[in-house]
């Protein structure tokens, strides 16, 4: 190894550890690589330009704003009342329902953390009130919010598109069953988690002409993935432009139709939006840059050659892979490790025959294990702020979810008819 | 004066955002209603994208919402507690600082290129422009967060001795 990666990977890892933000801790590795280095400047410059101006990334700030409209809108509580009549009345009722949501909600919102938020926020204390265990119905929620990113449309497979230059358009598609087996693996967990727990009331199931109700309240929230998915998978939009009608769909019905925003919100949305998106994309643009200065040191080579006698097995490396994306997974922050990871892994997957869309799927679902476990777990983080207990007492509770998920990471890894099966 | 500054970045982010969805609506428009595709829209959503992203850094930074992983600051007591934002924020300087000099020094040479992005026509460095301003905001706004931090960390500390 050269002394600039050296140099830069230890300012790296020890901002990142004093807690300084990580666009500006990446960013700050990456201008020591260029001055230990004597690279021009100007490189760096570039990159921030070049790596964020491309028309796909586009559609990030689209569903982030499309996702804030209607997390301030009226719609997550419609998208509940519908779960509520289809599987409130199954033993752990209200864990199927929050995981439907979080379902349901992942089809309009493409964040993890924004999908807890949404949905954790109405029924974490609705479980509660219900006779669930607090740590249990936080637990529920947060594993449940991965689905936001499972299923689309997704901002991290939006980034991993763009890094592997695999169609969105087609990690959209793929990702679309993985995310509800992801889902069932979690309800039957939580059924079983339930039973043997004595958790939660027994309802009656409800009436047909209720769920028909649900069913008509939730139509305008239901219409936004067969505008999204349906743009995309008949051709006739790209996932950019599908965000964007995602954006105006949401900002139409919630302002004239169901009359729940106001000006201030409005307002608000915009500034949230606006602040989400910039903190995304300062820490995508310096990643980025942080790819291109592994790639002029050839560490990707170097990995390679490391790994070569693995290339010739296709299922040891798979398994050498996932684990390593587990283990990263609880360190780094999701994008910033799709994007440094995925040019490093890319040449030594394609060589054993790995199919990148399928690796996309194999991807987010182990950025979406490390959401769920400390020390940096975004949703854990969320779920904790909603429910007031401690960070400890949260992560012992999402232990059998998150084994869960990574025994249905396994099977995504080694059956890729279940991602690839639609397109 | 002070109140319409402090909500500059913030303003003029969100309202990139939202010039950007109707950009790209119109695009849409044009194509699949008009059956005429237009060049411009694409490249402008993409620079008003840029334009928001690192505008909106300095927002971000003002209301201290970039993301960062906090387990040190939140976990290892009241030293790490009291002592880890300062050290943030001079970190943050520095880089955004350097940024800001560098990302001029980039300007300044696409301004001597005279390039012209191509379906638009507006000079190149027009769009590279934002990155030192908005770094250079991002600075001041990091140097009034330390401030704000050294005045809350030390002046208890003269309170409790």
């Amino acid at each position: 190894m050269e002394l600039p990666i050296i140099l830069s990977v230890i300012t790296l890892v020890s901002l990142l550890i004093l807690s300084v933000p990580i666009g500006v801790a990446i960013g700050s590795c990456v201008a020591v690589a260029v001055i230990s280095g004597g690279l021009p400047p100007e490189f760096l410059i570039q990159k921030l330009f070049t790596s964020i101006d491309s028309f796909p990334l586009l559609a990030v700030p689209f569903f982030i704003l499309a996702g804030e409209i209607m997390q301030k809108g009226s719609m997550a509580q419609a998208l509940l009342n519908i779960s509520r009549c289809l599987v409130g009345h199954i033993t752990g009722g209200m864990a199927h329902v929050s995981i439907l949501t979080c379902m349901f909600y992942g089809s309009l919102s493409g964040s993890s953390p924004a999908t807890v938020a949404a949905v954790g926020g109405i029924m974490i204390p609705a479980m509660e009130k219900d006779g669930y265990d607090k740590p249990f119905a936080t637990a529920v929620n947060t594993a449940g919010g991965c689905l936001g990113v499972m299923i689309p449309p997704s901002v991290p497979l939006i980034i991993y598109g763009t890094t592997a230059n695999v169609s969105v358009g087609d990690l959209f598609i793929a990702g679309i069953i993985p995310g509800i087996f992801i889902g069932i693996l979690l309800m039957l967990l939580s059924w079983f988690l339930a039973k043997k727990n004595k958790y939660g009331h027994i309802t009656p199931k409800a009436p047909f002409g209720e769920t028909l109700k649900a069913l008509n309240a939730a139509k305008y929230a239901l219409f936004v993935p067969i505008i999204v998915l349906g743009g995309i998978y008949g051709g006739i939009t790209t996932p950019t432009e599908a965000g964007a009608i995602a954006v105006i769909y949401a900002f139409i019905v919630e302002c004239f139709v169901l009359r729940t925003l106001s000006v201030r919100k409005i307002i608000d949305i915009f500034k949230g939006a606006s602040i989400t998106n910039a903190s995304i994309f300062l820490v995508v643009a310096t990643a980025t840059a942080f790819g291109q200065i592994l790639l002029i040191y050839n560490v990707p080579d170097v990995l390679v050659s490391a790994l070569s006698g693995l290339v010739g097995n296709q299922v040891l490396l798979l398994f050498v892979v996932v684990i390593f994306l587990i283990i990263m997974g609880t360190f780094m922050d999701a994008l910033a490790n799709i994007l440094i990871l995925t040019p490093l892994l890319q040449p030594l997957l394609i060589t054993a025959g790995v199919d990148m869309t399928h690796f996309g799927i194999i991807m987010i679902v182990a950025c979406a294990i490390g959401f769920l476990t400390p020390p940096v777990g975004v949703n854990l983080f969320v779920g904790c702020g909603i429910s007031k207990i401690s960070i400890e007492s949260l992560s012992y509770a999402v232990l059998p979810f998150v084994g869960i998920m990574i025994v249905g990471l396994f099977i995504l890894t080694y059956v890729p008819m279940i991602s690839l099966i639609l397109l | 004066m002070l109140n319409t500054l402090n909500k500059t970045e913030g303003f003029i982010s969100s309202f990139f955002l939202g010039l950007m969805t109707v950009v790209i609506i119109i695009q849409v428009i044009f194509r699949y209603f008009i059956s005429y595709s237009l060049a411009w829209p694409e490249e402008l959503g993409r620079y008003l994208f840029i334009a928001s992203v690192y505008i909106g850094a300095s927002y971000a930074e003002q209301e201290e919402r970039h993301l960062a992983i906090t387990v040190m600051r939140t976990n290892c007591g009241k030293w790490c507690a009291r002592y880890i934002p300062i050290l943030v924020q001079f970190v943050t300087i520095a880089f955004s600082l350097t940024m800001a000099v560098w990302g001029y020094k980039m300007t300044m040479f696409m301004y001597n290129s005279n390039q012209l992005a191509p379906a638009i026509q507006i000079p190149m460095y027009i769009a590279y422009a934002v990155i030192p301003f908005g770094m250079a905001a991002m600075a001041f706004r990091a140097f009034m967060n330390l401030v704000k931090y050294m005045k809350t960390t030390f002046c208890k500390n003269e309170l409790t001795v």
